[in-house]
Formats: structure tokens, C-alpha cells, sequence
């Protein structure tokens, strides 16, 4: 993956969450790999889990089967990132 | 003011706002959850349509909002019904502004034209609700405390089958009825619809409409206007980002003027054609 889509990702992830969980774009602009999401921000409940994994998909043009979905896929914002990477290049 | 409208099923409330002659826009909002996210900003539109003359109602429909029908007795059938109901009892010329999955509601009514900002189809909607139940039912989601049994092999099970809506799953959801958490205070003969309802996100739904949503069409509306995230094709677009993803929305006044700005326009095109 060329660094300038990988950059738009991480960029839409980040604007994802914002929009969805109600962040302040300074907050979700300081987000690094090991930022925790799933069981660290309250509003994460299982309707911002569905809006953020619509959003990603929307937005990014990718497919995601709720199969795909595991309890460390929303760990953090990392994990996130990277599975969202995974699926946009396949 | 807060009116009422009859339907074949009943009689529903519905909120009418500015002159009771002109034109008039009749609103459906999205089912469930994202109606409570939308109504104050779509009701902020509608008053100021009213203060650009143009009428707007409303309605309840059957199992939504105030309504004195149970959500888990809601069909997509009422709902088309009891809309297409309200917009008959109101002088032409009539328009419909719908919101996401209010599309689905709008389109048998007897309007001049249909306005819609963020049409949401059918398949969108169940495989959201598909993923909110499922995110609460799974092993460690978020919802897990609310009815899932955590640790349990099976307790993803009665989000996906009850959404999916298949018959083999109807049958296997009938043999484990402990799966369904909806079912075990809707046992009594004649309180739940053949089939059940499942709980997502606070609503009772019955697996029924589910099925029924999976297949329904918002048909084609006039207008679409769309906010900037959504790439999908659109009238219009709008620099906004989406109130119906959050759980408690801003009160978003720029976005509320912008909407009644490019539906009044619309409404004195459709007018002078």
C-alpha cells in the first residue's frame, strides 16, 4: 500500500469515529496505534459499533463481512486501522 | 399543534406545523432508534418552513414514537398504510421529506413529489440492525450485559438468526427459545406476532418486519440530498456530518437552516412547473 493511501485510511477511521462516537476532532487527532477503543470509550455501545463499521465501509468503498468482525478488531485504534487497510486493498 | 389522522388500524397523533393552506410537506423519519436521533433536528426544518409559509405534519406512525401500538406489532405494511393515511388528510398540493429509512414509508402517498435526505434502503437498514444486535450479542460486545449470555458459544446465534429471517433459523430459534431474549415475556397466545421479535438496541422488533425491510424499496425519490461523507449519488451535498450516528446529536442549527433553505426551493420549483 502506497503511504498516501494508508494515510487516507487512518484519516477516515479517525473521522469515522468522531462522527460516530461524538469526539472532538482534537481527541481522535491525538489517537495513536495503541489507543484502546472497545471497552475504553463509553459510547462504543453495540449501535456506534454497527454506525463505525458502516461508516468505514461507506466511506472507504469496502465490503466488510460481520464475519470478519472478532473482539480485537475494535481493541484499538490500530487494530482498527489495520483491518481497515486489510480490506481495502483486496 | 398536536392533530390527529386516521388510519385503517387506528388513529395515530401527528405534530402539524405553520399555515393550515398552501403547500405542506408530510415527514417520515427513520424507524427505532434513529428516529429519536433525527426528530428534533427534522422538527426544527419544519418550523422553519413554517415561517417561509410552507405547512408541515408529522405523523406517528403505528408503533412508533407516542403511539399506543406496541413496536413489536409494527409492520412495514401500517406504516406505508397509516403514512399514505395522513398525507390524504391534508389540502394539495403535498410533498414528502423522509429521512434514511423514512424512504421506505413515503412512497405509496398520493404527493406531488418526494424529497429524501439520506436514503437508507432496505438491505442497508437490516444489515445494520443485523450488526447492532450482533455487536450486543457477542461474546464480549459491548451489549453483552443486556441479555447475551457472555462466554456462550451460542449467543450470537439469535442476532444472526433472527435477522437473517430464514425459515430453517425460525424453526431452530423455536427449539431454543431461551435464545431469543424477547420471547421469554412474550410467551402468552396472541401477544407476539408468528415468528417473535428480537431486541435491538432498545426496540422490540418483530422478526417479521425485519424480513420485510430486507426486501423493501424507497422507490425514487425527486430529490436526494446527501451529506459530504456519503459519496453515493445526490442531488446535493451537504458539509455536515451525520446526526443519526450519534447517540445524543448536537442541536445542529446551520444543518437544520440549510435543509429548510434547499427543501423550500424545492417546493417553489415543483410549484411554479
Amino acid at each position: 500500500m502506497v503511504p498516501e493511501q494508508a494515510s487516507e485510511i487512518e484519516n477516515t477511521v479517525r473521522a469515522v469515529l468522531r462522527d460516530v462516537l461524538g469526539l472532538s476532532a482534537e481527541r481522535v487527532a491525538a489517537f495513536d496505534a495503541e489507543t484502546p477503543l472497545f471497552g475504553a470509550l463509553p459510547e462504543l455501545d453495540s449501535m456506534a459499533v454497527a454506525g463505525v463499521l458502516t461508516e468505514i465501509e461507506d466511506r472507504l468503498g469496502i465490503l466488510i463481512e460481520d464475519d470478519d468482525i472478532d473482539g480485537d478488531t475494535l481493541a484499538t485504534f490500530g487494530s482498527l486501522t489495520r483491518f481497515a487497510m486489510g480490506k481495502a486493498v483486496h | 399543534m398536536i392533530d390527529r389522522y386516521d388510519w385503517p388500524g387506528g388513529t395515530e397523533a401527528m405534530l402539524r406545523f405553520g399555515p393550515a393552506t398552501g403547500p405542506v410537506v408530510v415527514l417520515a423519519l427513520p424507524p427505532f432508534e434513529e428516529a429519536n436521533r433525527t426528530r428534533t433536528l427534522m422538527v426544527s426544518v419544519l418550523r422553519q418552513l413554517a415561517e417561509a409559509g410552507i405547512g408541515g405534519a408529522l405523523p406517528d406512525l403505528p408503533g412508533q414514537g407516542e403511539s399506543l401500538i406496541a413496536t413489536e406489532e409494527a409492520t412495514l405494511t401500517d406504516w406505508r398504510a397509516a403514512f399514505a393515511a395522513c398525507v390524504a388528510t391534508l389540502p394539495r398540493p403535498r410533498f414528502s421529506l423522509s429521512i434514511r429509512a423514512g424512504a421506505l414509508v413515503d412512497g405509496a402517498a398520493d404527493v406531488q413529489a418526494r424529497w429524501s435526505l439520506s436514503p437508507q434502503t432496505g438491505a442497508e437498514l437490516s444489515r445494520e440492525l443485523h450488526r447492532t444486535a450482533q455487536a450486543a450479542g457477542a461474546p464480549d460486545g459491548a451489549g453483552a450485559s443486556r441479555g447475551a449470555q457472555p462466554g456462550s458459544a451460542d449467543s450470537r446465534v439469535p442476532a444472526q438468526a433472527g435477522i437473517r429471517g430464514q425459515a430453517e433459523d425460525r424453526l431452530a430459534e423455536q427449539r431454543n427459545p431461551r435464545l431469543l431474549p424477547a420471547q421469554e415475556h412474550d410467551m402468552e397466545p396472541g401477544t407476539t406476532r408468528p415468528g417473535g421479535a428480537i431486541e435491538i438496541a432498545g426496540n422490540r422488533i418483530a422478526i417479521g418486519l425485519l424480513d420485510a425491510l430486507a426486501d423493501a424499496d424507497i422507490g425514487t425519490p425527486d430529490r436526494i440530498v446527501r451529506l459530504e461523507s456519503d459519496a453515493r449519488a445526490a442531488d446535493r451535498r451537504l458539509p455536515f456530518s451525520p446526526p443519526w450516528r450519534r447517540a445524543e446529536p448536537d442541536a445542529n442549527a446551520a444543518l437544520a437552516q440549510a435543509l429548510a433553505d434547499d427543501i423550500a426551493e424545492w417546493v417553489r420549483t415543483w410549484r411554479a412547473a
